[in-house]
């Protein structure tokens, strides 16, 4: 190092010194409060659900509002779900047709809009000759009333690695935007931009159903309340409002929660929660409903429930010593003495949360102080497990472990009828 | 990794989490939007912008450990968003050699003596050209490395390397042979 590189080393020392304003924390945390919610996505995957089982039959299904969209968009086939596929074979959506060019010389195109009043899904392609990067470009649409975020998307890329032909979801739009906002980023989100382009609400597609529900369920740390079924062409959506304590401690979410119409299940694509006074609103997802409808049920499946178990299980100190508690697997992985304390590994299924764990040694008992690390691992027949580091602040090793109670997917078989035109026996 | 954990749960829209990933590093954040904008109001409103981007773009963070470096990326770009927005500044592409508009704003009082003669870093950095200057100012006073500078200025690593050589040799040029090796 020179003398300048010196001279610059000190001053940037000095530059240390320099101390952001107390208030500065205080004003970050509101400014990321005042944000809205991202959503939590669980994204359908696209192409497997295409490839997977048709749910729906389209034989007689004839639909004339939507014959705007002059000409079919090509290239899209392997990211369409079956119901994307057949809304563009209608024509629903209109066109953008703009393009945009990125800093790297990237040509971003906007080719169509879909929009009804669960969502709007954007067709684009990415073009560069030096190669494109798949990433996510959008963040939202702008517009009149309209502060629609980016929820799902898919994409893919030709063989060159020069093309990406993408379609990304966002929240609904306005009837009342003339035109939108898109912003988008790029370069793994660093560089952001927008681009406005007109938008006509009238050739949205539209709603098939809409009702109420107002109906409770029971489950065991609280009630579910399911408000209201939109079902337009491009999705259905349950609207609930969960006011479960333990609603987040596992990661089923909604999931449990199907959709049966004529007595077959709706597939379910995804969904989402975000945190409301006294407890959550949450939103599921389903295909879009078959055109014939009869009978038509929400059946709360699974749902998170608790058992209190107060089990004492005596350890072994054999690696993946395995338990039944509840009918749920536990698996004592391994037990270690570490510098910090005992450290114990525990496998369960991904939708169990052990409360209240402690270790007792020769009478003493110790509380769980921290989960060091958790994982979600494949089993050998294809399960998934998750597995945590539990520490423990003591120096001896456990003669048993004790558990409180557990937090799980619970089967509830809950039935709420929303259509039943067909009172006689069912089948086809 | 602490960091890896917390990017992870701001991944998964833990407000708190990405909270608190900035507040560790709060100060460099700081004098990094302070050296763009000028003055403690607007480096603040850069960070609140930032926080918010954040936010919404951290599920596209791919390397998880790289949060810092990325999302100092993110601040100088909104920096110089909101910059061209008060038209404080020309954008770097139109500058030239000629163009000498000192970007950094350091308390002029401090100074370093070198020998005899009273330094001044601020002195020193105006004559060299905008884009020497930012390189060299996010190398030596912020510590950020090449990869890092190049994403936020938008070039090639070579050209960094390029602008800090030339810039430094410049300096020592313009203010004598202490500074030689």
């Amino acid at each position: 190092m020179n003398e300048l590189e010196k001279y610059l080393e000190k001053e940037s020392e000095r530059l240390k010194n320099n101390k952001a304003p107390e208030e500065l924390n205080e004003r970050l945390r509101v400014a990321l409060e005042q944000t809205p919610p991202r959503r939590k996505n669980k994204a359908p995957k696209w192409i497997a659900v295409a490839a997977a089982i048709m749910l729906l039959s389209f034989v007689s299904y004839n639909y004339n509002a939507f014959a705007y969209f002059g000409k079919k968009l090509l290239g899209y086939d392997e990211l369409m779900t079956e119901t994307l596929a057949q809304l563009n074979e209608e024509g629903g959506g209109q066109s953008i047709e703009k393009k945009v060019i990125l800093s790297d010389g990237t040509e971003l195109y906007l080719d169509a809009l879909l929009t009804d009043e669960n969502q709007s899904i954007l067709y684009y392609t990415v073009k560069n000759s030096k190669g494109v990067v798949e990433e996510s470009y959008f963040d939202r649409l702008r517009g009149s009333w309209t502060k629609a975020f980016a929820t799902y998307g898919t994409s893919s890329k030709n063989e060159e690695g020069t093309e990406i032909k993408g379609i990304q979801a966002f929240e609904a739009v306005s009837p009342f935007a003339k035109e939108l906002t898109l912003e988008y980023r790029y370069n793994e989100g660093t560089e952001q931009e927008e681009i406005t382009f007109p938008y006509n609400p009238k050739l949205a597609m539209q709603t098939e159903l809409k009702q109420s529900i107002r109906k409770k369920v029971h489950v065991d740390q609280g009630t579910i309340r399911f408000d209201s079924i939109t079902a337009t062409p491009s999705r259905t959506t349950i609207q609930a409002k969960v006011n479960v304590n333990n609603f987040d401690r596992i990661q089923l979410g909604g999931g449990g929660v199907q959709l049966l119409a004529n007595g077959e299940p709706v597939e379910l694509t995804g969904s989402s929660s975000k945190s409301a006074i006294f407890g959550q609103d949450i939103e599921i997802y389903f295909d879009r409903l078959p055109a014939k409808i009869d009978t038509l049920e929400i059946v709360v499946d699974k749902f998170v429930g608790y058992q209190t178990l107060n089990e004492a299980i005596a350890v072994s100190g054999d690696d993946d010593q395995s338990e039944e508690i509840h009918g749920k697997e536990l698996i004592i992985r391994k037990i270690e003495k570490t510098m910090e304390g005992i450290q114990v590994t525990i496998a369960t299924e991904q939708d169990v949360l052990l409360e209240g764990v402690s270790i007792q040694t020769k009478g003493k008992s110790t509380p769980l102080h921290t989960t060091l690390r958790a994982d979600l691992l494949d089993g050998e027949n294809g399960e998934t497990y998750s597995e945590r580091v539990l520490l423990f602040n003591t120096d001896d090793l456990p003669d048993t472990l004790s558990i409180e109670g557990m937090h799980y997917a619970k089967s509830y078989g809950e039935h709420i009828q929303l259509i039943d035109k067909k009172k006689t026996v069912e089948g086809n | 990794m602490r960091v890896v954990r917390l990017v992870k749960k701001a991944k998964k829209g833990n407000k708190g989490a990405l909270l608190q990933l900035i507040s560790e590093q709060q100060d460099a954040y700081y004098r990094l939007a302070l050296t763009y904008m000028g003055n403690s109001h607007d480096a603040m409103d850069a960070m609140e912008d930032m926080i918010v981007s954040l936010y919404h773009s951290i599920p596209q963070l791919k390397k998880e450990d790289a949060f810092y470096s990325w999302s100092k990326t993110i601040l100088v770009n909104r920096c110089k968003k909101l910059l061209q927005k008060k038209n404080k500044i020309v954008p770097m592409e139109n500058t030239n050699e000629s163009f000498e508009k000192p970007i950094i704003t350091t308390d002029a009082t401090n100074s370093f003596t070198q020998t005899e003669q009273r330094m001044d870093l601020k002195d020193m950095l105006s004559t060299l050209n905008a884009n020497q200057q930012e390189a060299i100012e996010l190398k030596y006073l912020h510590d950020l490395d090449l990869q890092t500078i190049a994403d936020m200025t938008n070039v090639s690593i070579g050209t960094v390397k390029s602008r800090i050589f030339q810039g430094l040799k410049k300096m020592r040029e313009q203010f004598g042979g202490e500074w030689n090796e």
